[in-house]
C-alpha cells in the first residue's frame, strides 16, 4: 500500500481507517446483521453446514479483526514508508526478486513498526467493548470478555471485583506501552 | 477469592481473542501495508520502464 500507485488507494485507506471514526455500536450492528442467520456471511456458513457466526467466539474474532485493523495496518504502513525506496532499488540492482526484497530488506528494516503494531493491536482488542457486546452478546464462558465483565460487576455494585479487573488492565496497558517506548527509544538510538 | 471463576474465564477468552486477532491482522496487514502484492511496487515492471 505504501508503494502502490493504484488510483483508488485513497478508497482502500479510508475503508481501513473507518473503524477509527465509526461508533463501535454501528460497526457491531452491521456485523451482527452480516454474521446473523439472515446476513450474507451467516447464510454462507449455513450453506457450508455450519451455524451463523453471531454470538460465537469466531464472530467475536472477525469483529475484532475489522475493528482493530487501523491500529495494526497504520503503524506497519508508516514503518514501511520510512524504509524508503533506495534500499529496495539497490537490492533490485543485485537481482533480488520482489519477494526477496520484501522479506530480506523491507520487513527487517520495518521491525520497530511490527512491534508497535502488535502491541497496539493487542491492547486495543483487549479493551474492545461496543463491538464485542453487539456481536458476542455477553454470554458467560463463551463470549464474555474482560471489559464486559467489568461493566457487569459495576452494574451489580461489585466494586471490589471491578477494581481488581480494572487495575489489572490498567497495569498491563501501562507495561505494554512502556515496553514499546523503551524498545522504540533503543531502536532510534541504534539508528543514529 | 477476589476474582471469581467467570472472571478468569473472561480473561482467558479476552487473551485468546486478542492473540488471534493480532496474529490474523499481522498476516493480513504485512503484505497489505508493505505493498508487496500491490501494483506499482518495486517490481520488474518498474525497472523495464
Amino acid at each position: 500500500m505504501v508503494r502502490t500507485r493504484w488510483r483508488f488507494k485513497f478508497l482502500l485507506e479510508a475503508v481501513i481507517a473507518l473503524p477509527l471514526v465509526l461508533p463501535p455500536t454501528v460497526l457491531g450492528f452491521y456485523l451482527l446483521i452480516a454474521l446473523g442467520p439472515h446476513g450474507p456471511l451467516g447464510r454462507l456458513m449455513e450453506s457450508l453446514g455450519g451455524r451463523p457466526l453471531a454470538f460465537t467466539f469466531t464472530g467475536l474474532v472477525i469483529g475484532s479483526v475489522i475493528y482493530s485493523m487501523p491500529f495494526v495496518i497504520q503503524p506497519l504502513q508508516n514503518a514501511f514508508a520510512t524504509v524508503g525506496r533506495r534500499p529496495l532499488e539497490v537490492a533490485a540492482t543485485l537481482r533480488a526478486s520482489p519477494l526477496d526484497r520484501f522479506f530480506t530488506i523491507a520487513v527487517p528494516l520495518a521491525r520497530h513498526g511490527f512491534l508497535t503494531a502488535v502491541v497496539l493491536g493487542f491492547a486495543h482488542t483487549v479493551g474492545e467493548f461496543g463491538v464485542v457486546l453487539m456481536i458476542g452478546g455477553n454470554i458467560p464462558g463463551e463470549t464474555q470478555v474482560l471489559s464486559i465483565a467489568i461493566y457487569d460487576h459495576v452494574e451489580g455494585l461489585e466494586y471490589v471485583h471491578a477494581h481488581w479487573l480494572s487495575g489489572g488492565l490498567l497495569l498491563a496497558s501501562f507495561l505494554m506501552l512502556m515496553v514499546v517506548y523503551a524498545i522504540d527509544r533503543r531502536f532510534r538510538s541504534f539508528q543514529t | 477469592m477476589i476474582l471469581s471463576e467467570s472472571d478468569f474465564t473472561a480473561l482467558a477468552i479476552t487473551l485468546k481473542m486478542a492473540s488471534l486477532t493480532t496474529l490474523i491482522l499481522l498476516l493480513l496487514g504485512t503484505p497489505l501495508a508493505g505493498g508487496w502484492c500491490a501494483p506499482g511496487g518495486v517490481s520488474s515492471f518498474y525497472w523495464k520502464r
